[in-house]
């Protein structure tokens, strides 16, 4: 998956635990207890900051927080729309 | 045998005046057994930021005093430990409060004069420093060059609060909770109640359009956008730069400690803060 290695470094740094063993099936939201609003909101910051990437107020949804694979697919689709 | 003790961190918890009510203040006094090398006034990052920031806020300033330094954290009007509530603070409030704070360290130090900012707090120590030539360097961690960016993060919160809790929208977007600012005045976030007018000055506040005194900026970055930002430092220099400013990006890895849910540490950000400020700077 493109990009994984890459927001999977990201979502590490917003929460600050490890998390080199997430594979894309890993469950985010309400499975990750470090993942809180102000986590949500730091991984939104930085994956625009590193993608250039305009996200919305509409995409801050549970369906894209739902695992690393669902963050991964809403930034390859936020790249080539 | 008295052996003199190996020197053991001296910090001193105070309140000072400030205008209006008293000001909670920690004083990290130089290492005696250092030459002096001037002094460091710390600037808070914002709402709840500041708090996650604390444990690396005391690291750093505990490294500034044993490298020499003066070091004094000071809590804004209305934020930590000093007087006041959080929907009084307003801007001017705060850039006063830094006035105040560089004076009574002035009286302890003679040597340049360092601002260092966090997040929100970079944005607003370069604004105080635009007013005054009285500030010789700025340390920015990780800062917000751009106050608007840091409102629509802070209004963000409501939103992924709302994502989290499954709340049904009570609001749907940063512009929605805007037009709520704007009718009530105030808007609470996460705990915090702000102001319009506070939210109105950050909103207006852009380090590009700021006028700078002739100083030294060393802006250090936290995160893998390296970069993005180190771009963004270019423009920044090149407009600084005809005024006698010179800006030196450093560019670190590690935890976004200011929002991690669980107090992180950042070392390798004190590491690279330390190789420019530390006793044996490289």
């Amino acid at each position: 998956m493109q990009h994984l290695e890459q927001v999977r470094t990201i979502l590490g740094g917003a929460l600050g635990v490890p998390t080199a063993h997430f594979s894309a099936a890993s469950a985010l939201l309400g499975s990750v207890p470090e993942l809180d609003s102000m986590a949500v909101i730091g991984v939104i910051a930085a994956l625009e900051e590193h993608f250039g990437i305009v996200i919305e107020d509409d995409d801050i949804s549970a369906r894209h927080f739902a695992t690393l694979g669902s963050l991964t697919t809403f930034v390859q689709e936020k790249l080539s729309p | 045998m008295n052996a003199p003790l190996i020197s053991t961190p001296h910090v001193e918890p105070f309140f000072f005046d400030s205008e209006p009510g008293t000001r909670f203040c920690l004083y990290h006094a130089p290492n005696p057994h250092q030459a002096p090398r001037g002094a460091v006034l710390y600037v808070h990052p914002f709402a709840e930021e500041m708090n996650k920031s604390r444990r690396m806020a005391t690291l750093q300033s505990r490294a500034f005093a044993d490298a020499g330094y003066a070091v004094l954290q000071i809590d804004l009007f209305g934020c930590g430990d000093s007087c006041g509530d959080f929907s009084a603070a307003r801007w001017e409030l705060w850039k006063n409060d830094l006035e105040v704070a560089r004076q009574w360290l002035a009286a302890r130090s003679s040597g340049p004069m360092h601002l260092w900012g966090l997040r929100l707090g970079g944005l607003l120590a370069l604004d105080y420093a635009s007013t005054t030539d009285q500030v010789d360097g700025i340390i920015l961690w990780q800062p917000y060059l751009n106050g608007r960016t840091c409102i629509n993060q802070f209004l963000r919160l409501r939103l992924a609060s709302q994502m989290m809790d499954d709340e049904p929208g009570v609001a749907h977007s940063s512009a929605e909770l805007r037009a709520q600012l704007g009718a009530h005045r105030t808007l609470e976030v996460g705990g915090y109640e702000v102001a319009i007018e506070l939210v109105q000055a950050i909103d207006a506040c852009d380090a590009a359009n700021m006028v700078l005194p002739p100083c030294t900026v060393h802006w250090f970055s936290c995160g893998v956008s390296a970069a993005r930002l180190r771009a963004n430092a270019a423009r920044l220099e090149e407009r600084w730069a005809p005024g006698g400013v010179s800006v030196h990006f450093h560019s670190v890895d590690g935890a976004q400690f200011w929002g991690t849910t669980e107090i992180a540490e950042c070392p390798a950000l004190l590491a690279a803060t330390n190789a420019v400020f530390g006793p044996n700077p490289s």
